[in-house]
């Protein structure tokens, strides 16, 4: 009784399709998450999604109901925010500039 | 009546009719394969699992399909369970649906697991882009058909004609047949409720992107209301749909559940071509009824005389 109780949990569980991370790789026609699986870009929510390129590793929060993915972040690329430094060069010289406001 | 009861076992074709004892068919509508149970007094041919099994009743194909479980007492009387193809279809997968009807879809199904395939209706309506990770096929193509009629209103069945998977609109299998109190029925099991799936307000909840919050939709059926009490359904949407989406959500649904539950089951002289997702007009006076219902899952039994009992929706 109790294993049976404990598989029917399980297989709702796996339906119900719950919130999770997950890891995916950027390419052209959506974020493939493993070999027999692309999520098409249909389902990719969230702005990061435009700054992607193919390639990009991402990591995806899976909605409730598994329709709807979201980038929460663009793994090892840093982002220009308000407060961080930049180093620029001109004319071969560096100088730190420290960033007061991004325009997109 | 004629029986014609065949097996195939180590690519012989047997017949048995004469040693069955015991025949029973069950069929669900969009609920996993039709199974077909028999007992059989062995006489020196051994049935295996993977056999294949075909059985007419006068003339009309009623079950082919495979053994998939056998097992016996002291005498000679073994007992198996046989089913069709779509019990191949029960296995696990990982899709997504992109530009999909409900026969791509199931043609799909057919390739990958080598099933034989009948009469796939095309269902033009195309599926909503989504994915499917790690459902059964039969689940994924249940949840197609269910969001098919959700948007064109027209239901479809998924079922395997003697050996032949096909889909087929439920408009086309309707039968010549009056099942009613004066007709064939000699038991019948009637009920009416608004104890379960009845609700006359419909409340959703769904995230608006552009207030920043989540907004609530209601529908209400006034006169309902005053009739049996304000009976509410909510659910948080778990999709981002605009409003007027949202609010379209909640007029279907309350037209769905907005009427008392009816069921209904008989116990009748068997028809060989009721199948689950057919229908017949059903009379029967005393419970006022005087229409057209499909049948949602039915068991005949064969021997030794071929009955039935029919449960069907209103």
């Amino acid at each position: 009784m109790i294993n049976e109780i404990k598989t029917i949990v399980n297989n709702y569980l796996n339906n119900a399709k719950l919130c999770n991370l997950t890891l995916g790789t950027v390419v052209s026609d959506g974020v493939k998450v493993s070999d027999r699986l692309t999520i098409p870009s249909e389902l990719i929510k969230g702005v990061l999604g435009q700054y992607t390129t193919v390639n990009d590793k991402v990591r995806l929060i899976r909605n409730h109901g598994g329709q709807e993915f979201y980038i929460v972040e663009i793994i090892d690329r840093d982002f220009v925010i308000k407060g961080s430094t930049v180093k620029l060069s001109l004319d071969g010289v560096i100088k730190d500039y420290k960033v007061e406001d991004v325009i997109k | 009546m004629s029986i014609q009861f065949l097996v195939k076992v180590d690519d012989e074709i047997w017949e048995i009719s004469e040693c069955v004892t015991n025949i029973s068919y069950t069929d669900k509508l969009n609920d996993g394969c039709s199974k077909l149970e028999f007992s059989y007094i062995n006489a020196d041919l051994d049935i295996k699992n993977g056999s294949v099994v075909s059985f007419k009743y006068d003339g009309e194909n009623v079950f082919y399909g495979y053994v998939f479980k056998h097992g016996k007492g002291k005498d000679k009387e073994e007992s198996f369970v046989a089913y069709d193809q779509l019990r191949y279809c029960k296995a696990k997968d990982t899709i997504v649906v992109k530009d999909d009807t409900i026969s791509s879809l199931v043609l799909k199904m057919c390739n990958y697991f080598k099933l034989k395939t009948g009469v796939l209706t095309n269902t033009s309506y195309k599926l909503p882009v989504n994915v499917q990770d790690s459902k059964t096929w039969l689940d994924i193509i249940y949840s197609a058909i269910s969001d098919t009629l959700m948007s064109t209103g027209k239901k479809y069945a998924l079922r395997d004609e003697f050996g032949e998977i096909a889909v087929r609109d439920l408009e086309s299998l309707k039968l010549d047949l009056v099942l009613g109190d004066s007709n064939l029925v000699h038991d019948f099991d009637y009920e009416k409720s608004i104890d379960d799936d009845f609700y006359n307000q419909i409340k959703l909840a769904s995230d608006n992107e552009i207030s920043g919050k989540r907004d609530t939709y209601i529908a209400r059926g006034i006169e309902s209301i005053d009739n049996f009490g304000l009976l509410q359904y909510f659910d948080v949407l778990d999709k981002n749909y605009n409003p007027s989406q949202a609010k379209s959500m909640t007029d279907t649904l309350l037209k769905l559940y907005n009427r008392e539950q009816e069921s209904l089951s008989l116990d009748c002289l068997g028809n060989a071509k009721v199948r689950a997702g057919t229908s017949f007009y059903g009379l029967i006076s005393d419970i006022k009824l005087n229409k057209r219902l499909i049948v949602k899952e039915v068991t005949h039994e064969f021997l030794p005389n071929h009955t039935m009992s029919v449960e069907v929706s209103i």
